[in-house]
């Protein structure tokens, strides 16, 4: 067992809270919190990427473990967090042994989603002498809207579990494999795509535009 | 053939690989091919990152409720008959000056999921969509780099709805004229 670590969570949603990704780092957090007395930090990326990029870095440099939580953008890593990245490479102090633990969700509900950034992560670690952690992919975030996991029951069972899972692996210094990306669909494809589709029509009726919702207003003639 | 607009995303940053010599033989070979180019020089453009509020499906159907050049850039998008993103390969990725563009082009798709070739997807709020070419450009042999990019050319173009292809581009090994062309044929 590792003592005496410090930890980074960069959280990479754009939300300020309430995020998925931050749902997952939190409860990552609390597993450690709760097994050992590891120092932690959590910063939120896209506050302090423009104007107080320092913060992210320092905070970076004292860490022995940075944990990336993030949501898929277009099938891959939001601008932000690729930015975060760059700058990561310029002012890491490679000289100290660091790990590297992703945490990436998508909206979609398939899992393989995740895939494309899982290897850009990867191979960003790879370069930058960061030993890769592996984490988790999971499909269908959309259901956790930024709602604590244990709050969500037994939908979240899994997720817990498998966080559980990369929190002891982290805990016990196991070095993660090729294989070692947790994978977690929080929602069945049917139930999601369904359920999903009537909370778009619900949420454009409450704003009263759903009579809009398949507008074309960028259609120049 | 005329009037077919070909807008290129140069996704240049401020460190690394300059690309105003390859977006000058590019600009060149899609004017030999008839489009009328523009260029959008991305760095020096403010484009705030995308929310993640989806505004612009739920509350002002179709546009970003975010007030700045991102909203016209969509539009211009969807405008245009070809789209070129040009862009250092950035650990396999676009470049964050790229990125930020495209992470703002959500409300070109409908909100809802559909299963489309076997996978859930967004499905398409417009009736045509531009042809993409993604063009990466490295100066390292790095294999693993290219494959990476690659396939994420790939999902992009699951997920868009008319041509999406790409190539990646050594200015080390490849004569920048030959790599355009190469590029171009046959896709576009």
């Amino acid at each position: 067992m590792i003592k005496n670590r410090n930890v980074l969570l960069l959280i990479g949603s754009p939300k300020k809270s309430r995020s998925t990704s931050e749902s997952m780092g939190d409860y990552l957090l609390g597993v450690l919190k709760d097994k050992v007395d590891w120092h932690i930090e959590k910063i939120h990326i896209l506050t302090n990427i423009q104007e107080n990029p320092d913060t992210i870095t320092s905070a970076a440099n004292r860490s022995d473990l940075i944990v990336l939580a993030f949501p898929i953008y277009v099938d891959t890593l939001p601008s932000h967090v690729v930015r975060t990245l760059l700058l990561l490479e310029t002012r890491l102090d490679k000289s100290k042994e660091r790990d590297l633990m992703v945490l990436i969700n998508c909206g979609f509900p398939e899992t393989f989603h995740n895939d494309n950034a899982l290897k850009i992560c990867r191979y960003f670690a790879e370069q930058n002498g960061l030993n890769w952690r592996g984490g988790i992919a999971v499909g269908a975030g959309g259901a956790i809207i930024g709602k604590k996991l244990p709050d969500l029951g037994s939908m979240a069972s899994n997720l817990m579990k498998s966080i559980s899972i990369l929190a002891d692996r982290l805990i016990k210094d196991e070095m993660s494999q090729d294989d070692s990306i947790l994978r977690v669909q929080v929602v069945a494809t049917k139930m999601y795509n369904m359920t999903g589709n009537i909370g778009w029509q619900k949420q454009a009726q409450k704003h009263g535009v759903q009579d809009k919702i398949y507008d074309k207003p960028d259609v120049k003639s | 053939m005329a009037n077919i607009k070909a807008l290129i995303l140069n996704g240049e940053m401020d460190e690394g690989i300059a690309l105003s010599r390859i977006s000058q033989t590019l600009r060149e070979a899609l004017k030999e091919k008839n489009y009328i180019v523009e260029e959008k020089m991305l760095k020096e453009i403010d484009i705030k990152p995308c929310m993640g509020c989806y505004t612009c499906w739920i509350k002002t159907p179709g546009k970003c409720i975010i007030d700045d050049f991102g909203q016209e850039l969509v539009s211009e998008i969807i405008n245009s008959q070809l789209i070129v993103y040009l862009t250092p390969v950035v650990y396999g990725g676009y470049s964050p000056e790229l990125k930020k563009v495209l992470d703002r082009i959500i409300p070109l798709m409908l909100p809802f999921f559909e299963k489309i070739k076997g996978e859930v997807h967004h499905p398409k709020r417009y009736e045509n969509y531009p042809k993409v070419l993604a063009l990466g450009v490295t100066d390292k042999d790095n294999q693993e780099e290219t494959v990476i990019f690659k396939e994420l050319i790939g999902r992009n173009a699951l997920n868009w709805y008319n041509t999406f292809d790409g190539s990646v581009i050594n200015i080390r090994n490849d004569s920048l004229v030959t790599a355009i062309a190469e590029a171009l044929e046959g896709r576009i």
